[in-house]
């Protein structure tokens, strides 16, 4: 297996050995669109981190006799009904799109990849079980299952995390599954067998290592449709109770001011489409450097 | 063939079982009383405990929930879905009610998405690392980014508000009156259809181009035969069959799609039925929607796979 070694080293930190800046630019040319997404990532990031600096005034400021203005000067984005600064507001969101993202993505992953190694590893019995129980988180309608778990255990990040990660992390068990699987029989696996080293050793220091490339492409995606499902919920009036700001529930506030203030509707959409849109980019580019196969088909 | 048939089917129950025991398990925690829903609407304050404990026995509410759940798979093995907690008409009835907006929604955003995706992806990949191909691959991820409930709210702010070209809401069956059917799945169909159009278009794209990789494209190309033969009679078969696997496996997004557009657009359909039933706590109603949802998702994974295994004989299934 050959892998783009300069993807490779943005992806997983490896030490470089050209200067950055001749680094970033040789990247740019190969893979620019998920440059751009990282870019973009990288801003939001900051943006979230010095919501406080960023924003031009607290986002929670009510003022009846500014309300639903047009865009301008002092509300760049606008105000909504309670006279709130849009720009502001969206500022704020991005801490929970951002913070419900990562965490989806940490908790699949930390469900589903050992549940996928075991399954993968010891197959048998454990497969059974582990796979009956992706097929019926898979069956089960995502969306019905993230409502009804927020409505149990209250609007909060974490539930969040728990309700999304849930949903994403079947994806992850299969993934790793199969992997594992193709790893398995493969030499260095038998040959660190017949020398004694324990399941976990194998798994640890053999099979991990080799399933790791696949795990990253996947949670660009997976991080992609926690933030597109903690949107939707906060539209459906289940995410993150007002009066915090988030892009869905900011949303839902203006979805019936449609006649009068339709810019309300325009920037947190465009927010939410902006960050997934970012993360499937990187999500694509990092697949291409990280998979020979399709590479090989691409070129 | 037939025994890694039966084997599936058999998984089928499992699933059901699991999905179900555990919706059970997960609504019976929710916090708020399917009862006191049911009192506080329609006696205004009054709460008289008999007639609390009365309903909650009718119901068979008092029961542990195992003993709940026993009964409830008894009576559907009869064909008994049980009756709604909040009207107390029956949850089969309902649903039936329900299933001929979620039809038209999903029928409409399939063939949109197949009409657009498959096309798309074919020239894409036939013409690859064109302007082309970037312009439909650029278009197909963006479309893949956008939240469909956003896409609804531009929708409706161009097509209602800004041209007043169609109505915004509602949904009429199309042998009532097919223009106005029509007008009113419009918007619908757009915002879901485009999502599935996008992921279709990437799968297409990908099959296409890992067949035209295939020794007897090659070959066939080699033996002088016209490109658009190679790409009717050897290319198109052969990546027909993942294309339609793609579009089996899209059954699942398109109804996880329609609960919330069916929610945005006021559509009398199954999805909307799903967050009407958690908002008022309809225990049994929620319960019929998901093992509808599971079901229908099951079945077409079922068949997908079946139909494959049988189309093509070198898929070994253990």
């Amino acid at each position: 297996m050959t892998y783009d070694v300069a993807a490779m080293e943005l992806s997983l930190g490896t030490r470089r050995r050209s200067p950055r800046g001749k680094q970033l630019r040789r990247l740019f040319r190969k893979y620019p669109l998920a440059m751009i997404g990282a870019a973009f990532i990288f801003l939001v990031t900051l943006v979230a981190l010095a919501a406080p600096l960023v924003a031009t005034q607290d986002p929670n400021i009510v003022d009846g006799r500014n309300a639903l203005q047009t865009p301008s000067a002092d509300h760049w984005f606008g105000t909504d009904r309670l006279g709130r600064d849009v720009f502001s507001r969206i500022t704020y969101g991005s801490r929970i799109s951002l913070q419900v993202g990562v965490l989806a993505v940490l908790f699949a992953g930390a469900l589903g990849v050992p549940l996928g190694l075991i399954a993968g590893y010891f197959g048998g019995i454990w497969d059974g079980i582990v796979m009956r129980w992706s097929d019926s988180i898979i069956a089960f309608p995502n969306i019905v299952l993230a409502l009804a778990l927020v409505l149990v255990l209250g609007p909060s990040v974490l539930t969040l995390m728990f309700a999304l990660g849930l949903g994403a992390s079947p994806a992850y068990a299969r993934l790793v599954r199969g992997q594992v699987l193709a790893v398995r029989e493969l030499d260095f696996v038998m040959s660190a067998r017949s020398a004694g080293a324990s399941d976990l050793r194998i798994i640890g220091q053999h099979v991990f290592p080799n399933v790791a490339a696949p795990i990253i492409v996947a949670s660009s995606l997976t991080m992609a449709g926690a933030v597109l499902a903690e949107a939707s919920l906060s539209f459906l009036g289940v995410g993150i109770r007002p009066p915090t700001a988030t892009w869905g529930g900011m949303l839902q506030e203006s979805y019936d001011l449609i006649y009068v203030a339709p810019w309300l509707s325009v920037f947190p959409g465009a927010a939410i489409f902006l960050l997934t849109l970012s993360l499937n980019l990187i999500g694509d580019g990092l697949r291409d450097a990280l998979d020979p196969r399709i590479r090989r088909a691409a070129s | 063939m037939l025994a890694y048939a039966v084997r599936r089917l058999t998984q089928v129950p499992i699933v059901l079982i699991g999905v179900t025991l555990s919706l059970f398990i997960i609504m019976r925690l929710l916090p708020g009383d399917p009862i006191q829903a049911i009192i506080g609407e329609s006696e205004g304050a009054s709460f008289d405990e008999e007639a609390v404990q009365a309903l909650r026995e009718e119901l068979g509410l008092d029961k542990p929930v195992l003993v709940q759940y026993g009964t409830w798979v008894t009576d559907l093995v009869q064909g008994d879905m049980g009756q709604s907690t909040r009207n107390r008409l029956p949850v089969r009835e309902q649903i039936f009610d329900r299933i001929p907006a979620t039809l038209h929604l999903g029928v409409a955003s399939l063939t949109v998405a197949l009409l657009i995706g498959v096309p798309a992806g074919v020239v894409s990949a036939l013409k690859r690392n064109s302007s082309l191909d970037f312009l439909v691959t650029f278009v197909a991820i963006c479309g893949l980014a956008i939240p469909n409930f956003w896409f609804s709210i531009l929708l409706i702010w161009l097509f209602v508000v800004e041209l007043n070209l169609l109505p915004a809401t509602g949904f009429v069956p199309i042998w009532e009156d097919p223009v106005q059917s029509l007008k009113l799945l419009a918007m619908p169909t757009t915002a879901l259809g485009l999502t599935l159009s996008a992921s279709l278009m990437r799968h297409t794209r990908a099959t296409v181009l890992e067949v035209l990789n295939q020794d007897y494209v090659r070959t066939a190309r080699a033996k002088g035969l016209r490109s658009s033969v190679v790409v009717r009679r050897h290319v198109m078969r052969n990546a027909m069959l993942p294309i339609l696997t793609i579009v089996g496996l899209q059954v699942g997004g398109l109804l996880a799609g329609s609960v919330i557009i069916e929610t945005m657009f006021s559509m009398p359909g199954i999805g909307r039925l799903a967050i009407q039933s958690i908002n008022s706590r309809d225990y049994t109603m929620l319960q019929g929607v998901v093992l509808v949802f599971t079901a229908i998702t099951l079945v077409v994974n079922f068949a997908t796979d079946v139909s494959y295994a049988l189309v093509d004989p070198r898929i070994k299934y253990r």
